[in-house]
Order: structure tokens, then C-alpha cells, then sequence
């Protein structure tokens, strides 16, 4: 049975529409990770499962029976900010102590809630020192300890490498790792592909208020597997001229990542050569051209019509 | 030639980034011109309102008549009825001794003597008795400037009376003629005119009106009006940490843990209250030790009172930061309103001096009410003089807190990227 279920979440702001209509679930011991740009709805979707903000519809389910309007329902869950929400002027030991607390935790018991929280991220050896003393990355570990000294079951982490470094970035993976073999149903958002890519098992591709796919890596790339990308390096890549090179080639998914063209084609809509052709047509002075085998953020270009970083 | 093109250059981008947020830039605008027309409206409407002076005339002379004339002249009200009724009895000196302390109608009464006449001045020679000054000892300001009042109404009356024809000009007072305060009424006040030997034409007694004797009343009155403008100052520095702590994140980790806004708020407050609390026993340990403020005899309607000053300055504080986004908008926010409330509430200036219309908007202050207070207590009114404060301040402290937290809980549902 999965530990956590979102039913037809929806919210709007004003006229916007943050989030529409997404559903999904997550077992025991799965990562599942919501991959999308900015202002997809991830955030929004989390601050709903967390009970920060109120759905306009839906409704999130653990364990089956525990909805959000059950007093015990916040108990099983830890939300991981996407902001470093500690108070930089306490200690480790001390912030964890505070929202310890918050969750009615007193004495040795949560002491021993404390230190375990801190052990599970590295930190016990800097218990008694001030947040502010703390590189970025190790504020970031303890800001991920903060929302696990209750045990809680679901964790929810919003983009919780931003800002990091590749070496904290790593350990952080770990601790996401530790706690999946834990048994703990974790939510991740990121847009960074990689990271999905390395920590969930499924992938809900989000834009614009809406989940467009879901699923292992493996299944989400076989959605575009019949096609190839084309990559180009040529002077003045433009958005007008990578668009008119789309359209020529019969309004192929396109993208401009890192200075290169990125463009999608069907398995029947000819190779390399066709577009090299098509790219001379345009104008282009082509300096660099390669094809390759789809990745997820070809899914996401494929599905979304724009690249994750747009 | 670089230098100050970089130095213009980020001027400009600065400025840029300044007129690009309309708050910001009416947050800079506004202040000064609220500031502006209160101090204008205290102080231009002062010249055209009377002083509330009661007068006995017990000499019922030619002379008393002229000087209180004189006064009229001088942009005093003079009332010389009951209840301010001509239907009503004329006012005798114990009657104005107890409209001053119950009623407040007015807080000084001029007593003329029967005999004034026969020496109206000092110049007249050893039998000039002088006019008794009847105050307020919580409001010793007003009987000074009063007093002073009385001095210029002198002189033009005996300027009148010589029909204009001798330069009056006031002369140096004798030993002879030093006014003595009156045993067991005088306070600092009355010592204070009567032993800064001004060049007087008249001796003017002053009496004091209170339960008890009550020294240092202007120390008292000092200490009143600073006090709620300080914890006003406090309390809006509290409630910048909570803007603080929404920014970091901190309150939303809170929302998503078995807890409330009201909690959250509360919370906020309640540290906001104890800090506030602090600083203002501290204060008043300072002015006890060091300018022998009687604190200790009002011990229990002190704390109730600063208590009630506390929580309804902590609640202003927090509903001034659910109004703004940013710490910078809550700092031009809360000095205009601290300053204004500070200035209309009577911190900054005696509520007295100023138009009738104004003192009645201190009332719309937590600084008039919690002044009102204190000065209830240090005129030994006990509790009961203090409840009808207590009640306003706390009333208004729900009314900020209720308003608060609907703005507040509103703006986490629609801001989640707050």
C-alpha cells in the first residue's frame, strides 16, 4: 500500500493556476522525484502535502486513512525547505531541540530523537556549534536533520541542493539514499535532471500545474525512444534561426542548451545528413554536430515543449 | 572623469532600484509629511487655544477684575462656574481643588484674595499678598506655564491702570517679597517657580493637588511620556525579527509542524512582550536610583499598567509586519506611526499645550492611554484609576492581534514563496 497519496491536487492564485489536477503516490523506501523548471508547481505541490497552503480540490492520504484534516497527520511528515530555515544564532543541537518540541518531544527521548537526527546527516560532531559558524552545505544537512527528528515517515524535500557545492551535493544524495533504505516514502523536487536521474526510482515530469508523465527513468525515456536527438554547433545559434531549422525539418522539438541546438526527430524523419542539409538552407555554419540516444531532458523537452532550464 | 561616472553609475542603479518599488519610495515620501502636519497642527493650533484656567475672585475688586481681564486677553479660558455652568454655584477654592483632581475640566485654578487690591504687585510694598496657583501635581508644565500667564496679565493690568502712561517694565524681585510655598503642598514644581526668582510683578503661591504629597511630578510626567514611545520602539523591532523569520523560511517549517499561525504569532509576541517588559522595569529601576522616581509605592498598578502598555505596543508591532513585505517598509512604517502616535500621544509634547481636537486624538494613541495611566497612578488613583486604561489598551491589543493574524494566515495561503 502506498504510504503517501496525492489525489487531484489544485490551487490557483488569483487567475494562475499552480497546480492542476496532479495525482501520484509513494511506497515505503521510494524516491520519487518531481522534476521540473521554475514555477512548475513542485513547490506549491509540496506546501499543500505539507498543510503550509490549502488546496482548492483534492486531497493528500497516508497510510490510506490519515488525511490532512486528522490531527496526527503532520506528525507523519518531515518538509525539508527549499529556504535554510534554521536560526543561524542557535546551535545545531539547539535548533533541532526547538522544533523537536514542536512536535511534543521532551527529555532524554528527544535528546535521543536529536543526536540520531544529527548522526544521520554528520553533523553530531558540530552539535554544540552556531549555525552560523556552518559552511552552506552543512546547512543544508542539518536543514534536512530538522525535519526528520520526529521519525517521520514521508519526508518531503524541496530542492534541497540548491546553492551546494558538488562535494555537499553528494553527501546530501547519501543521506537521501540512507533514509529511502530506511523505509521512508520520500517526495524530491528538483530541476536538475541529474539528480533525478540518481535518486528516484519514478519521476513525475511537472510543467505548468501539471504532471505530463510519470514513471522509472527507463519508462519515461521509452516515451520518446522511437526518436533521436540531433545536437548542433554552429555560429549565431539563434532561437529564431534553431526555430525556422524546426520547422523545416517538419516542427521538430527544439532547444538551445549550453550554446548547442538540441533537435528531436522521429525515427522516419531522416538522420544526421537531412539536417546538416536543412542547416545549410537556413544560413547556419555549422562547427560541430552529433546524435545520440534520448535522455530525460529530451523526455522533458519532448513532452513539455521547452527545455527544463527555459 | 572614470571615478565619478562609476560613482554615478551606481547612484543611478540605486536610484533605479528605489523608484522601481512604489512602497518604498511612498514609505520615504510619506513620513515627513505626517510628521509635518501633526507638529504643525500641535503648534500653530496652540497659539489660538486658550489655556483652561479656573479663577476664584475672592476680592471681587476693581483690580482682581482687571486681571482677569488681563488673562482673557492672554488667550486663557477662564472659568469661574461649576461643571463650567454659569446655572451651577461659582467656584470656591475647594471646589476647584476637587474638580482638578476628579473632573478635569481644568488642571490649574487662580485664587485672587480678598485684599489684592490693596497691593496688587511687589512694587506695592510689604503687604502685597500675591494670587494662589491651584495645579495638578502630575501636570506640573502647565501650572509654569500658567504662572507665567499670570505675571503678563499683572503687568498689563497694572500697565491699564496707569493708563498706559509708565513703561511698566518688570523690576528684580526683593528678599522680602520671595513667595514661600504653602507647608505641605509645595512640591519640585512649586519650588521650581517659586525658587527661580524671576523678575516677577506678582507673587504667585503655588498649590499642588494629589492624595499625597508626590515629589519629583515632573520626573513622574517625564517618565510617563517616554516610557510607551520607548516600548513602541521595542515592539516594532520585534516584529521586524518575525519579517526575518518568514523571510529565512523558519515560520513555514513551523506551519508544516502540529502548530498554528496563532501559535506562531503568539509566540512572537509573547517574546516581543517579555523584552519590552524588561526594558521597561529597566528603565524604571534607573529612574528610581537615579532620579528617585517613586516606583515602589505604585508597585501593583505599575506592572498592570506596563503590562497592558506591553502587550498592546507588542500587538501594533505585529500588526504593522503583517502589513509590510520587507523590514525596510516596516522601519519607515513603524517610525511614522511610533513618531506620530508619540507626538499626538503626548511623548514628545504635553497633550495640554496642544488644540482641543488634538488631545482628543491622543485618545486614539497607546502612548495617550498608557500616559493617562501612569500619571493616574503616580496621582495615587489606585487601580481604579487605571482600569479604564488598561481596558482600552488591552481591547485595542485584540483588535491588532485579530487583525494581524488574518493577514497574516492570508498572505502564507496566497505567498508560498514568501
Amino acid at each position: 500500500m502506498a504510504v503517501l497519496e496525492v489525489r487531484n491536487l489544485k490551487k490557483s492564485y488569483g487567475g494562475t493556476r499552480a497546480v492542476d489536477g496532479i495525482s501520484f503516490s509513494i511506497e515505503a523506501g521510494e524516491v520519487v522525484g518531481l522534476l521540473g523548471p521554475n514555477g512548475a508547481g513542485k513547490s506549491t505541490t509540496i506546501d499543500i502535502i505539507a498543510t503550509i497552503l490549502q488546496p482548492d480540490e483534492g486531497e493528500v492520504v497516508i497510510h490510506g486513512d490519515i488525511t490532512s484534516r486528522r490531527s496526527d497527520y503532520k506528525y507523519h511528515l518531515g518538509y525539508v525547505p527549499q529556504e535554510i530555515s534554521l536560526n543561524e544564532k542557535l546551535t545545531a543541537q539547539e535548533n533541532l531541540r526547538f522544533v523537536g518540541r514542536l512536535y511534543d518531544f521532551h527529555g532524554d527521548d528527544l535528546r535521543q530523537r536529536v543526536e540520531e537526527s544529527l548522526r544521520s546527516v554528520g553533523l553530531i560532531d558540530r552539535a554544540r556549534d552556531v549555525v552560523a559558524t556552518f559552511s552552506g552545505g552543512m546547512k543544508r544537512r542539518l536543514n534536512i536533520a530538522a525535519a526528520l527528528v520526529h521519525r517521520p515517515d514521508v519526508v518531503l524535500m524541496d530542492e534541497p541542493t540548491v546553492g551546494v557545492d558538488p562535494h555537499a551535493r553528494a553527501y546530501i544524495f547519501d543521506i537521501v539514499e540512507r533514509l529511502a533504505e530506511e523505509g521512508r516514502a520520500i517526495l524530491y523536487t528538483t530541476h536538475y535532471m541529474e539528480e533525478a536521474q540518481r535518486l528516484c526510482g519514478r519521476t513525475a515530469i511537472i510543467d505548468r500545474g501539471r504532471i505530463v508523465a510519470v514513471g522509472t527513468l527507463e519508462e519515461l525515456i521509452n516515451l520518446v525512444k522511437a526518436r533521436r536527438i540531433v545536437t548542433l554547433k554552429a555560429d549565431g545559434l539563434s532561437n529564431e534561426n534553431v526555430a525556422a531549422l524546426a520547422h523545416r525539418l517538419g516542427d521538430v522539438g527544439w532547444s538551445i542548451e549550453n550554446s548547442s541546438a538540441m533537435l528531436s526527430l522521429n525515427d522516419g524523419r531522416g538522420g544526421l545528413v537531412e539536417v546538416l542539409q536543412a542547416a545549410h538552407e537556413e544560413g547556419l555554419r555549422i562547427t560541430g554536430a552529433g546524435i545520440h540516444e534520448p535522455t530525460l531532458e529530451n523526455v522533458f523537452l519532448e513532452l513539455t515543449g521547452h527545455a527544463l532550464r527555459d | 572623469m572614470r571615478s565619478i561616472r562609476i560613482i554615478l553609475l551606481i547612484s543611478l542603479t540605486q536610484l533605479r532600484v528605489i523608484v522601481r518599488s512604489r512602497a518604498t519610495v511612498l514609505f520615504m515620501l510619506v513620513p515627513g509629511i505626517v510628521l509635518y502636519t501633526i507638529f504643525t497642527s500641535i503648534f500653530s493650533g496652540a497659539a489660538g487655544r486658550p489655556f483652561r484656567v479656573a479663577v476664584i475672585d475672592l476680592d471681587q475688586t476693581e483690580a482682581s477684575a482687571r486681571l482677569v481681564t488681563m488673562l482673557r486677553a492672554n488667550n486663557v479660558k477662564v472659568i469661574t462656574h461649576e461643571g463650567e455652568d454659569p446655572e451651577m454655584p461659582l467656584l470656591t477654592p475647594d471646589s476647584a481643588r476637587e474638580a482638578i483632581y476628579h473632573e478635569g475640566l481644568f488642571r490649574v485654578a487662580l485664587v485672587i484674595p480678598r485684599g489684592y487690591s490693596t497691593s496688587p504687585t511687589v512694587m506695592s510694598g510689604e503687604n502685597h499678598h500675591g494670587v494662589d496657583l491651584i495645579y495638578d501635581e502630575s501636570q506640573p508644565l502647565e501650572a509654569e506655564i500658567v504662572s507665567g500667564m499670570v505675571q503678563m496679565a499683572a503687568g498689563r493690568a497694572l500697565f491699564e491702570q496707569l493708563g498706559g502712561a509708565l513703561n511698566f517694565g518688570i523690576k528684580p524681585s526683593t528678599e522680602e517679597n520671595a513667595s514661600t510655598a504653602e507647608p505641605g503642598g509645595a512640591t519640585d514644581a512649586s519650588a521650581a517657580v517659586a525658587d527661580s526668582k524671576p523678575r516677577r510683578l506678582i507673587d504667585v503661591h503655588t498649590v499642588g493637588v494629589a492624595k499625597s504629597g508626590m515629589p519629583n511630578a515632573a520626573k513622574n510626567s517625564f517618565l510617563a511620556a517616554i516610557v510607551p514611545m520607548f516600548i513602541l520602539f521595542g515592539a516594532s523591532g520585534a516584529s521586524r525579527g518575525m519579517l526575518e523569520s518568514l523571510r529565512r523560511g523558519e515560520i513555514r517549517r513551523m506551519l508544516a509542524a502540529p502548530i498554528g499561525t496563532v501559535h506562531i504569532l503568539s509566540g512572537q509576541m509573547v517574546t516581543a512582550l517579555v523584552v519590552s517588559f524588561a526594558q521597561c522595569y529597566v528603565m524604571y529601576l534607573y529612574a528610581w536610583l537615579v532620579f528617585q522616581v517613586a516606583i515602589w509605592d505604585i508597585t501593583t498598578g505599575l506592572l498592570t499598567l506596563t503590562l497592558a502598555t506591553c502587550i498592546s505596543a507588542t500587538a501594533l508591532g505585529m500588526l504593522m509586519a503583517s502589513f509590510c513585505k520587507t523590514g525596510e517598509q516596516l522601519d519607515a512604517v513603524s517610525s511614522m506611526i511610533i513618531l506620530a502616535m508619540s507626538a499626538i500621544g503626548g511623548s514628545m509634547v504635553p497633550r495640554f499645550v496642544m488644540p482641543l481636537f488634538m488631545q482628543k486624538l491622543g485618545l486614539f494613541t497607546i502612548n495617550g492611554w498608557a500616559y493617562d495611566g501612569f500619571m493616574a497612578l503616580i496621582r495615587h488613583d489606585g487601580l481604579a484609576g487605571i482600569l479604564w486604561p488598561c481596558v482600552v489598551l488591552l481591547a485595542a491589543a485584540a483588535a491588532f492581534m485579530t487583525i494581524a493574524t488574518i493577514i497574516f494566515s492570508k498572505r502564507l495561503a496566497e505567498k508560498p514563496a514568501m
